[in-house]
């Protein structure tokens, strides 16, 4: 038995009318709540004006710019209720990023329908793309990928979108402890994949949303304490600056069962301050790309007898492939290909990085990793980050690690210098906490202490933020270039 | 008697199958049907065995399809000798029948829960169409079958009703 979206929100509307369905911020921060009736009602209201609007004859989508306020949340559902394919846009990409992303929606559709704050959806155009836009089967919704790239990518989840009891949310996040009816809080923006995924799952299993429209560290932690959090989704960056929290009480934790964290690697520091803060049974990690062919799960207690591993495939088959596209015994790196059941799920790209797939329905994404004795799974860098200093390679990860480990340092990021004898040497962008001063020197002493030679930054950039994507990654294309003397572009 | 060309058009004309051909292979010994297709989506070799078992029964003789990049042709003929090296290198699922009580039962459970009659103890648990539904109900039938515990893990790592079969013996 599944369910329309419009349907399933009327039903809990009508079981639980008077339960809160959101909580948001306004600007001024002042607290908003909508129980689960004034929220259908909303959601209807804003579905009815995008119907009202509605071309069906041409091949339409629309385009929430999706803070984490209580319009973009109601924007969203309203777009699924009316069964129009939606994009959560960052409200805050630059106009020639934006461009770039409305030209992909253009290849695929030929009308756009912004929902603006009031919710009033307006006509723009989608240039079009080469050629007609490409027909195919119904979407659900439509997500920018590839913020490690600076390659913008839209990736579209078949739809409509329904609800199945039996599998809303999915098998694996049931697996983290996650409960329907809970009372949920989303600090990622609602246009990245994790938070928004996440919310069409609160939203079709009768949750309770607290919606954090920024990150700041102490109000996390505040929100959870505040509304007694039971189930949390994190980046490694926000756990990273949570843990800096001076006098942070695991009590203030107690209401939550779980945190889960996905998208970017997580330093083995942080997640042992997770795991010391909550038990190692409320930690779960999930690597799974958002392209939906498949994923692995690690709790914390896995993790602490196999320390940086991503888990093992959850219902999903892993092979690891050589570059002649021959399976390598467990302990041999290569790249990650997976395979699971839900294939009619799987997201395709609107543009042409299609995912490279196998005669027998495996698929990857291109990330490096190797398997255990025991199935678990182990990533390497990607390819493109990986910094080879005279033939040896130097994993950013490892450099930036051992940056933060220094009192002054809250944030660094780790690029290839250009170097006349060795290729290229390892350049630090770092950035310092306020008031802190250090030396390169120092600096370059304390990475000598953790870390091999070719290792060491020869060049420190101080900078006042390293770019982050909304699930955490490191930017390396927006940060200044080196050139060969050590100096940064402007 | 189902013809070899016979099994080729019911292939063929499987809407993910661009093109089929079947030919008879040397096996261990003995000699098997094997087809060989060309896909334009993804579709599974027991999936298409099965396709063609529903439709010209289980007498079609057709024990395994294998799923090419390009029909293997040799001198304008299906080139057989490729079609066996599939076989032989295990690129090809034999369908098979239960050998004995566990896995005739282990068998019988997956049969139920996918829906489907005709479950090789060779065949991978999602070329065979499985998913998360059918990996849950297929856990729980165990657990109430065999009295023994089974998670997600195991389950999927087995992926086969023999490997499966030999944990529960």
């Amino acid at each position: 038995m599944t369910l329309s979206v419009r349907w399933r929100i009327a039903d809990i509307a009508r079981a639980v009318p008077d339960r809160t369905a959101l909580v948001g911020f306004d600007t001024d921060l002042a607290e908003q709540v909508l129980s689960w009736r004034e929220f259908a009602d909303r959601v209807a209201d804003a579905a009815g004006a995008l119907r009202a609007v509605l071309d069906r004859s041409t091949r339409s989508c629309a385009v929430v710019p999706a803070g984490n306020t209580l319009p973009a949340a109601i924007g969203i559902a309203a777009a699924l209720t009316a069964e129009v394919p939606v994009f959560p846009l960052n409200p805050g990409t630059p106009p020639t990023e934006r461009d770039a992303l409305l030209r992909l929606l253009g290849r695929r559709f030929e009308r756009g329908y912004l929902m603006d704050a009031q919710l009033r959806p307006r006509r723009i155009d989608l240039p079009a793309g080469p050629g007609p836009p490409a027909g195919g089967s119904a979407v659900a919704y439509l997500l920018a990928t590839g913020a490690s790239t600076g390659i913008p990518k839209i990736s579209a989840r078949p739809g409509p979108l329904r609800y199945d009891p039996v599998r809303t949310p999915s098998v694996v996040i049931r697996q983290t402890g996650w409960r329907t009816e809970q009372r949920q809080l989303i600090v990622g923006p609602l246009y990245h994949a994790a938070p928004f995924t996440a919310f069409l799952d609160a939203l079709l299993d009768s949750n309770t949303v607290v919606l954090q429209p920024f990150f700041a560290p102490q109000w996390t932690v505040e929100l959870v304490r505040r509304y007694a959090i039971e189930w949390l989704q994190l980046t490694p960056t926000h756990m990273r600056e949570i843990l800096r929290l001076p006098d942070l009480d695991p009590a203030g934790f107690a209401s939550l069962r779980a945190m889960l964290h996905t998208a970017a690697r997580c330093d083995a520091d942080t997640k042992r301050g997770w795991i010391d803060l909550l038990g190692p049974e409320r930690v779960y990690e999930l690597y799974g790309a958002t392209e939906g062919i498949g994923v692995t799960l690690v709790r914390g207690d896995e993790w602490l007898a196999r320390p940086g591993t991503v888990g093992r495939g959850f219902l999903t088959q892993i092979r690891i492939l050589d570059d002649a596209g021959n399976a390598v015994p467990p302990g041999t790196t290569g790249t990650v290909f997976m395979r699971t059941p839900q294939r009619a799920g799987r997201s395709d790209y609107v543009n042409d990085q299609a995912i490279r797939t196998t005669l027998d329905g495996f698929a990857t994404v291109g990330d490096h990793g190797r398997l255990d004795r025991d199935g678990y799974l182990y990533l390497e860098p990607r390819d493109h980050d990986i910094i080879n200093v005279g033939g040896e390679k130097v994993d950013p990860d490892e450099v930036e690690a051992a940056l933060r480990d220094h009192p002054a340092v809250i944030d660094a990021a780790a690029v290839a210098v250009p170097h006349r004898t060795f290729g290229s040497v390892v350049g630090a962008h770092v950035v310092l906490h306020p008031g802190a001063s250090v030396r390169r020197a120092e600096l370059a002493a304390h990475c000598g202490r953790r870390l091999a030679g070719y290792k060491i930054p020869k060049h420190f950039t101080f900078v006042d933020q390293v770019p982050r994507s909304a699930a955490g990654k490191i930017q390396r294309w927006r940060l200044a270039p080196y050139h060969e003397n050590g100096a940064t572009s402007p | 008697m189902v013809t070899l060309p016979e099994i080729s058009e019911v292939l063929s004309a499987h809407p993910g199958v661009r093109r089929a051909e079947t030919a008879i292979v040397r096996h261990d010994g003995r000699d098997v049907a094997i087809a060989a297709a060309e896909l334009s989506g993804y579709v599974s070799g027991p999936i298409l065995r099965n396709h063609v078992r529903r439709e010209l029964g289980e007498d079609s003789g057709l024990a395994g399809v294998v799923i090419v990049e390009q029909m293997p042709m040799a001198e304008g003929v299906l080139d057989v000798e490729c079609l066996a090296s599939a076989v032989a290198e295990g690129r090809c699922t034999l369908f098979e029948d239960p050998r004995d009580d566990v896995e005739r039962r282990v068998a019988a459970i997956w049969s139920a829960q996918m829906d489907t009659r005709f479950v090789g103890v060779n065949d991978d648990f999602l070329e065979l169409g499985g998913d998360s539904l059918s990996a849950l109900g297929i856990i729980a039938a165990v657990e109430t079958e065999f009295g023994r515990s089974l998670d997600v893990f195991e389950f999927m790592s087995a992926a086969s009703v023999r490997r499966l079969a030999e944990i529960l013996r």
